[in-house]
């Protein structure tokens, strides 16, 4: 498995997608196993996230605490848990709505993921980015969300904009191309 | 007038992370993103662009990567580009650990230059107060700022002033604090990009000598001592609707530092002081009462373990660590009304904090507290019996002083919107921007309105208000003298005139009798019309304070007209010859027959100057530069004053009418064309909103 692509989103930060039914956490390696990887005094694989339908559990490999109790078998996640990693590292685990099975991982130790990245998004079948209290990340100066969902095998954006005044909104969808710019008003991310 | 405008719509942060909490990240002072440049291009040679990281006036700031994997910002200059890189140039070989490192400046063409620096992968102090809406804790806030001051004190040492600290470009990364946005020119942008949004978020940490042009190192200690009190509180001292309300707020208002405590308070006072010259004149000193100095290495230091201790003793409150006002009050959502203090009184304040500070890091039952306790005891008990007389006679002479400092300094100052204070208090004001806006929105032409003149009026007094002391006074003194040139004309005029026609009249003393005392009272009532009119012309109106000052000084006036026409024994009797009072009263209680006693003087002075609202004949903003229509309404005033308190015509309407015509003469209004301008400035400027 390749390291998964990132989402820039300018103004905001960097995400990396993982939208595979697992995905390997762990210390940076030569390994092409380990999609998330964190500068840190890891093994090269810490632990595994595997989606199930709406839900993330996680798979201890090494030592593995969530909100400070050590566990050894697989455990669902939950909204807001802390996940520790051997000793220091400590992650955050969110999903702000369940309903799209999408969650995201953001650091909270002092450790930084490879890659320059500020987070990483466990993808499910949609995502949301935007002001909305329910986005997966938030961007608090955009005007409207904007939808990233899968459509057979490829993800797709969907964004609505305001073309001329007095009118409705245009809604309009296109493939998350990478390399691709996607510009709107007000916003601008690339997905590489 | 748009002068201070200008110089305060400077370029807002430029950092700005991702929002990874689940609070809300309300971080709306960055302007609309607009990157040129997406992620994966290489605009300079060796570095791969990831993202954009924010706006400032003068370009964008990407985060990039070196093809060695350096982490770096990349800061495009092009605009100013010159004095821009002459800025970066100068600061490039700085170094101190809390300082955003500035790593090399590479102008590839003559169009647009690259700041390469350091890339700070942390919250920045304005995202970390997002998250802490009631102000942090007083020992993060004490380590946080004792960073800054350390950053700042750096770049004064070499001769920098950073002239835009402000929360969003002072970073944070694993506690340590790193300033940015050094060495620029602060080149003021005309472009108000972002809006208001961006302005807004600005005009908070500016400093009021800042619409004079004055960029000394004293505005970096005023920002400081508001980002401290932003800290400590989580609310910035001066907040308001607009920005207009915001540099008003700068310019006169108090901050209320009764949620901060002691030490914090009297240092806040300090540094936030309206005259650049009463603040603390380095960072080092503004440190000092704080128990905190910097190192040899330049570091911020607690001054010893013993002090470290006794000013963490001075947050210790019964419910826990904090600081009392904030675990006793946490929501105080009812705004108190804002008195603006008196200067005696501030001074008194900041003496006696500055002396519980100095007498609280004496350490509990030293020799030196022991000695200053029995020293104050013996001072007390030896002097008191002098000092309680002295107190007392000081605090009787000071009420009276008080209440005229009050009535005539008119510094109780009214909102100038009418907004609910709870929601202004608890929302940020770029929030309430935000709230107050339809997610839509309308072209330029939709929100196209012409400005009412209150309005006019009202955002033109703000611009007033920066006019310095000494310039109000001159511009007095000339509108005085030049009244007093053309009554003299017009006394001459008016006197050759009756020596034409009746000279035996003009030569009796009668006549020279009423004309002096003509010419002096009016002269009096002119002086006092343009000394008030001047003294208010920079505030919002306060009418019934006005008229009530307006009222004393007619009362005063009249006691002066009725000893000046003792003096001067004009002979009332035989020059009234117009009046109002039957023969057949002898007394009425304001003259007797037809000599007016002093009861009428006092009247009908003090009546006529509360009665008419003067201020406004003399006002710069004025709408009219002269106009017969406030003379002959002020003469009719003067009619009915007259008749009601048994004054003798035609004086009463002589005085009133040359003293209504004779300010708007001496004093100017702003000329149509300028108001135009400022019109069209301030509707552009909704527009961009």
């Amino acid at each position: 498995m390749d390291a998964p692509h990132v989402l820039w989103i300018d103004g905001v930060g960097g995400f990396a997608t993982c939208d595979q039914p697992t995905t390997t956490i762990g210390a940076p390696s030569s390994s092409n196993d380990v999609q998330l990887r964190i500068l840190s005094d890891l093994p090269s694989r810490a632990a595994i996230v595997h989606r199930r339908g709406q839900d993330h559990l996680i798979e201890p490999i090494h030592r593995v605490a969530i909100n400070g109790r050590e566990i050894s078998n697989i455990t669902l996640l939950s909204h807001s848990d802390r996940i520790r990693l051997g000793e220091t590292v400590e992650l955050e685990y969110s999903q702000p709505t369940q309903l799209s099975g999408t969650a995201r991982l953001t650091l909270v130790s002092r450790h930084r993921w490879h890659g320059a990245i500020d987070g990483a998004l466990l993808l499910g079948h949609s995502c949301l980015i935007g002001p909305s209290s329910t986005a997966h990340v938030r961007c608090q100066n955009w005007e409207k969300d904007i939808v990233l969902f899968r459509f057979q095998d490829q993800w797709m954006v969907r964004r609505s904009e305001y073309t001329a005044e007095g009118s409705s909104p245009t809604v309009t969808t296109e493939p998350l191309t990478l390399g691709k710019r996607i510009q709107g008003s007000g916003f601008s991310m690339t997905w590489l | 007038m748009m002068a201070i405008m200008e110089r305060m719509v400077h370029p807002s942060g430029w950092k700005k992370t991702a929002s990874l909490d689940t609070e809300p990240n309300l971080d709306l002072r960055e302007p609309n993103m607009a990157f040129k440049l997406a992620s994966g291009e290489k605009p300079l040679h060796g570095y791969v662009i990831r993202r954009g990281l924010g706006i400032g006036g003068f370009g964008e700031v990407y985060f990039a990567v070196s093809d060695s994997g350096k982490e770096v910002a990349l800061k495009r200059i092009h605009r100013n580009l010159e004095v821009e890189v002459r800025g970066a140039s100068h600061c490039l070989n700085l170094r101190h650990p809390n300082l955003v490192q500035l790593y090399d400046i590479r102008q590839e063409d003559s169009e647009q230059a690259w700041i390469v620096m350091e890339y700070v992968a942390g919250e920045s102090l304005l995202e970390r107060l997002d998250r802490h809406p009631k102000g942090l804790e007083s020992d993060d806030a004490l380590r946080l700022f004792g960073q800054m001051a350390a950053g700042v004190q750096y770049l004064h040492d070499q001769g920098i002033v950073h002239r835009d600290l402000k929360p969003a470009n002072i970073f944070i990364e694993n506690d340590w604090v790193k300033i940015g946005d050094y060495g620029l020119s602060k080149f003021i942008s005309a472009s108000r990009r972002g809006g208001q949004t961006e302005s807004v978020g600005t005009f908070h940490y500016m400093a009021p000598e800042i619409g004079k042009g004055e960029y000394g190192k004293e505005i970096d200690i005023y920002a400081l001592g508001i980002m401290l009190y932003e800290m400590l509180t989580g609310k910035v001292p001066f907040d308001g609707e607009s920005s207009q309300e915001i540099i008003l707020k700068h310019l006169t208002a108090d901050p209320d530092l009764s949620r901060l405590p002691l030490p914090f308070r009297s240092v806040v006072m300090k540094a936030l002081a309206k005259d650049p010259s009463q603040r603390y004149t380095s960072v080092i000193a503004m440190l000092e009462p704080l128990g905190m100095s910097i190192d040899q290495n330049g570091l911020s230091v607690f001054k010893s373990n013993r002090e470290t201790s006794q000013a963490s003793r001075m947050f210790d409150t019964p419910e826990g660590r904090g600081y009392p006002d904030k675990t006793v009050s946490p929501t105080p959502n009812v705004e108190s009304p804002r008195f603006y203090r008196e200067p005696i009184a501030n001074e008194i304040a900041i003496w006696l904090a500055e002396l519980q500070t100095r007498f609280n890091r004496i350490r509990y039952g030293s020799r030196w507290y022991v000695l200053t306790l029995v020293g104050a005891i013996f001072f007390l008990v030896h002097f008191g019996p002098i000092l309680v007389p002295v107190v007392v006679m000081a605090a009787v002479c000071y009420i009276p002083y008080y209440i005229a400092w009050y009535l005539m300094s008119g510094r109780y100052l009214p909102p100038l919107t009418k907004v609910s204070r709870a929601h202004q208090r608890r929302t940020p004001t770029y929030q309430r921007e935000k709230d107050s806006k339809p997610t839509f929105r309308p072209s330029a032409a939709a929100v196209r309105r012409p400005l009412s003149f209150q309005e006019w009026q009202i955002k033109q007094r703000v611009v007033l208000a920066s006019k310095p002391f000494a310039n109000r006074w001159s511009e007095w003194t000339a509108s005085a003298l030049l009244a007093t040139f053309v009554l003299g004309v017009l006394s001459l005029g008016g006197y050759l005139t009756t020596l034409a026609t009746y000279p035996a009249w003009a030569e009796s003393t009668s006549f020279i009798a009423i004309g002096v005392w003509l010419v002096s009272m009016t002269l009096m009532a002119t002086w006092t019309v343009l000394f008030f009119a001047k003294r208010w012309e920079n505030r919002p109106e306060d009418s019934l304070i006005y008229r009530f000052v307006m009222l004393a000084c007619g009362l005063v006036i009249g006691g002066i007209g009725w000893v000046l026409s003792e003096y001067l024994m004009v002979p009332w009797e035989s020059m009234t010859t117009v009046r109002f009072v039957p023969r057949s009263l002898d007394w009425n209680g304001f003259s007797e027959g037809q000599v007016p006693e002093w009861p009428a003087f006092v009247a009908y002075f003090g009546l006529l100057m509360g009665s008419v609202r003067w201020w406004r004949q003399a006002d710069f903003l004025r709408r009219y530069r002269f106009s017969i229509v406030s003379i002959l309404w002020t003469v009719i005033i003067a009619a009915f004053i007259g008749g009601l308190v048994y004054f003798p015509n035609p004086w009463c309407l002589i005085v009133a009418g040359v003293t209504s015509a004779l300010t708007q003469m001496a004093t100017q209004n702003l000329d149509s064309r300028s108001r135009l301008r400022f019109e069209e400035v301030v509707r552009e400027d909704e527009v961009k909103r």
